[in-house]
């Protein structure tokens, strides 16, 4: 028979005793014939006699964390043989090395549980994150009581943070754990029996019998489609992996080695010098633009200022050196393309830095709410302070924990463009020989789905000579790598939506604006 | 005895290692070559081998206890692997078969010498795989300051040695040369050359008419497009999708929807084996 150990935590005055006496008020089917209930907490005598002969609880008291070892729970076991074990735990003391303990094999931790008070969680979120983050992290619930003066969209937001620490945690704002069916029977003595049957599988099973019922020809069809997906999108997937790494592996430098002073003091001067700066920092890092956008989210969450960050991740396609010679090679004996699509790519990003500058849109405006946690600050990483090493392998976890975080978002980026891919060389060609203002709507659309690399698409752009204006394929490779899709799905990670919208019309405007004076000039 | 299982540690490991074993997979098999430009394949390498890395450092993590790990959100990360796996990439992935643009735009006309700079720094290199950037760049920009004078002819760039009469168009020229001869096709014609290609057929063609071309690759698969040459022959039925023929033929003028297109008159054709590698790449840097 399995013995499981559920944890109760939180800080002190959390509400912990009041939760786990709760749980033994309602009376279940079946009940533990001996129960050891640990408590991590210093002194507080708070469960009397009657309670716990009642229940058949024997407590232990542990007042060091230190004391959390194999032995104790080696020691449990030999001498009292508990058939349930409950650990009301120290909100203070780090939770990992409750888990690291060795267990006999037919121990379980089952639940563990966070308790807090709803008044004061945000406050200790946002000053002891540190502490709290692993415990959250490790919990299957969140319980806030004490919740009467929290209203609705507070409430929402503390949820929004749980699930942002992890989406497998369950927040739920209770004063007695018996009022929710769930989590009370989540406690409840006995083998624990999950759902098997989950929505995913009913819907992939809807659709194999659909594709059952299909005939031969649509299925071959079908089979074409993926496959014609499936090389476009690896390949997209497969040339950006090296970069990505790249990216987050200076990401996770700027976020770990580099004091955030610094960097602010170098690009915060708000004029037009540091514009120009920013401008042309993009010289110094020729990688291909989806390497770049972890690099620019590592800056951003180090409150770098928006105007000139954005000036410099606009830009940045525009004077990098691969770039320029890719356009010059492209359209070889031309070199004045190469040099209008440095200007127009200059041009638009400064332009949308100084428009942001005018705006004043702060740099924590617009990024999203739960990036506390997912900045990599020496906290979170969990790496040994001591050792001598402790910088670069604090980098090297930062550059895994970036890498993975990134790379989600590239293959659903991917995944949309390769789609897209599929079905918008075809629509392009409809839109032949249409007016100005089409024509650049057309390549405005092409730019943001066709998710080429900065690094090719001037030669993407030169297929398009037959059917469109020079104006119209300048800003097509100008405003391309600014407005592609996939790197926007990456910034989504950081940036809140509603400015990367803002930002696409803006850029888009601006862009339009060049691409009137390009048609006045040419 | 045990400790707590990670199981978070343990799918980010499965999921660095799968990456970096398909990646490897790909560039011992050469199958890289269908996906992206062999310039890439360095940088693949590195990104190979820092993912085995990765991997390899999370095996201190194993033993670190974590509670209700979310296991799901790594689901997305097996995408690209169950498409790699159940979708492999073939021959042709999602090219398109087309005849180039013709040359009536003046971008085009003075679309030149794309391959034939790079060509001297690449040809003595025969595993021009693993490119070496920097001595490329150094070459680009020293040839930019030279005075380099472009053949009046553009067919004199390319080889003119013939052998009884026919000249050999070889793998790493094909795809300037294929582009020049849509935009200087009086500079061709009447010459005859000798090329290994694949047959396509196009919609737009004759019963008898195929297209004799190749796969070229620009930066990736996404821009992967079968170019070829309008071609006639009495075998046609014979000729198999995709199938590898040696061509000998005249460069003529053919008239496709009232544009002068190249075309490949008096041809003899024969089968042959296909090459080492069966895209060409262009190779702008």
């Amino acid at each position: 028979m399995a013995v499981y150990i559920d944890v109760v935590t939180g800080f002190l005055e959390s509400g912990k005793t009041t939760f786990i006496k709760e749980l033994f008020t309602k009376k279940r089917k079946e009940s533990y014939e001996k129960i050891i209930l640990l408590v991590c907490e210093e002194g507080e005598k708070e469960y009397d006699l009657h309670f716990l002969e009642a229940n058949h609880i024997i407590l232990y008291m542990v007042e060091d964390p230190k004391e959390i070892t194999d032995e104790l729970f080696d020691r449990i076991e030999q001498m009292e043989e508990p058939d349930y074990i409950l650990v009301e735990y120290n909100g203070t003391w780090d939770i990992n090395p409750l888990l690291n303990v060795k267990i006999p094999n037919y121990y379980t931790f089952r639940n563990i549980v966070y308790v807090s008070e709803a008044e004061t969680f945000f406050h200790y979120l946002s000053n002891m994150s540190a502490l709290l983050h692993p415990h959250i992290k490790n919990s299957d619930y969140v319980i806030f009581n004490r919740f009467e003066n929290i209203n609705n969209s507070q409430k929402r937001r503390y949820k929004k943070q749980v699930r942002n620490i992890n989406s497998n945690t369950k927040p739920y704002f209770l004063n007695k754990p018996a009022d929710h069916k769930t989590l009370f029977d989540s406690f409840a003595p006995g083998e624990q029996f999950k759902t098997l049957i989950t929505p995913g599988m009913v819907i992939a099973l809807f659709i194999m019998i659909l594709l059952c019922f299909l005939s031969n020809e649509i299925l071959i069809r079908i089979y074409q489609y993926i496959q014609e997906i499936s090389v476009s999108f690896l390949s997209i997937l497969i040339q950006a992996l090296p970069f990505i790494l790249l990216g987050a592996f200076i990401s996770s430098l700027i976020q770990v080695i580099i004091p955030s002073s610094r960097i602010l003091n170098i690009i915060s001067k708000h004029n037009i010098k540091s514009f120009i700066v920013a401008a042309f920092a993009g010289f110094f890092f020729p990688v291909c633009d989806c390497g770049l956008v972890p690099m620019i989210s590592g800056l951003l969450k180090k409150r770098a200022p928006l105007p000139q960050i954005m000036t410099f991740w606009l830009t940045s396609a525009a004077v990098n050196p691969i770039v320029i010679l890719s356009v010059l090679y492209a359209f070889p004996g031309n070199p004045r393309i190469a040099i209008l699509r440095v200007l127009a790519g200059l041009f638009t990003g400064i332009m949308v830095g100084v428009i942001l500058m005018i705006l004043k849109i702060k740099t924590k405006d617009v990024l999203n709410d739960n990036l506390s946690f997912q900045t990599i600050g020496g906290d979170f990483l969990e790496v040994d302070k001591e050792s001598r090493f402790y910088k670069a392998s604090a980098v090297i976890k930062g550059t895994q924990i970036e890498f993975f975080r990134v790379l989600k978002y590239v293959i659903i980026g991917a995944l949309v463009s390769s789609v897209g891919l599929l079905f918008l060389p075809e629509t392009i060609q409809n839109f032949i020989g249409a007016n100005v203002l089409i024509q650049y709507l057309i390549m405005l659309i092409a730019a943001m789905f066709m998710s080429t690399c900065s690094t090719s698409n001037a030669f993407i752009a030169r297929s398009f000579t037959t059917s469109f204006s020079y104006p119209s394929i300048l800003s097509f490779m100008a405003l391309g790598p600014m407005l592609d899709f996939k790197n926007l799905i990456i910034f989504s990670e950081t940036l809140k939506k509603g400015f990367l919208v803002q930002i696409c019309v803006l850029t888009g405007v601006i862009g339009l604006i060049t691409y009137s004076l390009l048609n006045l000039f040419i | 005895m045990r400790g707590n299982k990670n199981i978070e540690v343990l799918i980010q490991m499965i999921i660095l290692v799968s990456i970096a074993l398909f990646l490897t997979f790909l560039l011992v098999t050469n199958k890289i070559n269908y996906y992206v430009h062999p310039r890439y394949r360095l940088g693949i390498w590195a990104c190979a081998v820092t993912l085995f890395l990765l991997a390899f450092r999370l095996i201190f993590e194993l033993r670190k206890g974590r509670h209700n790990s979310n296991s799901r959100k790594y689901a997305i990360y097996m995408i690209p692997l169950v498409f790699a796996i159940v979708f492999p990439v073939v021959e042709g992935g999602n090219a398109n078969k087309v005849i180039a643009e013709s040359a009536n735009s003046s971008v085009l006309d003075e679309i030149t010498n794309l391959e034939d700079k790079t060509e001297s720094s690449l040809g003595d290199s025969e595993d021009e795989n693993a490119l070496n950037d920097s001595v490329e760049y150094d070459y680009l920009f020293d040839e930019d300051g030279s005075t380099y004078e472009e053949p009046e002819d553009k067919s004199l760039k390319y080889p003119t040695e013939m052998i009884d009469g026919v000249i050999s168009i070889s793998e790493e020229y094909f795809a300037s040369w294929y582009y020049d001869l849509y935009d200087y096709l009086e500079d061709f014609k009447g010459k005859r050359y000798q090329f290994l290609a694949q047959v396509y057929s196009m919609e737009g063609l004759g019963e008898d008419e195929f297209l004799a071309g190749r796969y070229i690759m620009v930066c990736c698969a996404t821009d992967l497009t079968g170019y070829g040459i309008v071609c006639k022959s009495d075998f046609r039925e014979e000729l198999k999708e995709d199938q590898w023929i040696l061509v000998t033929a005249t460069i003529d003028e053919y008239d496709y929807n009232g544009t002068k297109i190249p075309y490949l008159a008096d041809p003899v054709i024969e089968k042959a084996e296909a090459p080492a590698d069966e895209y060409v790449y262009y190779n702008f840097y």
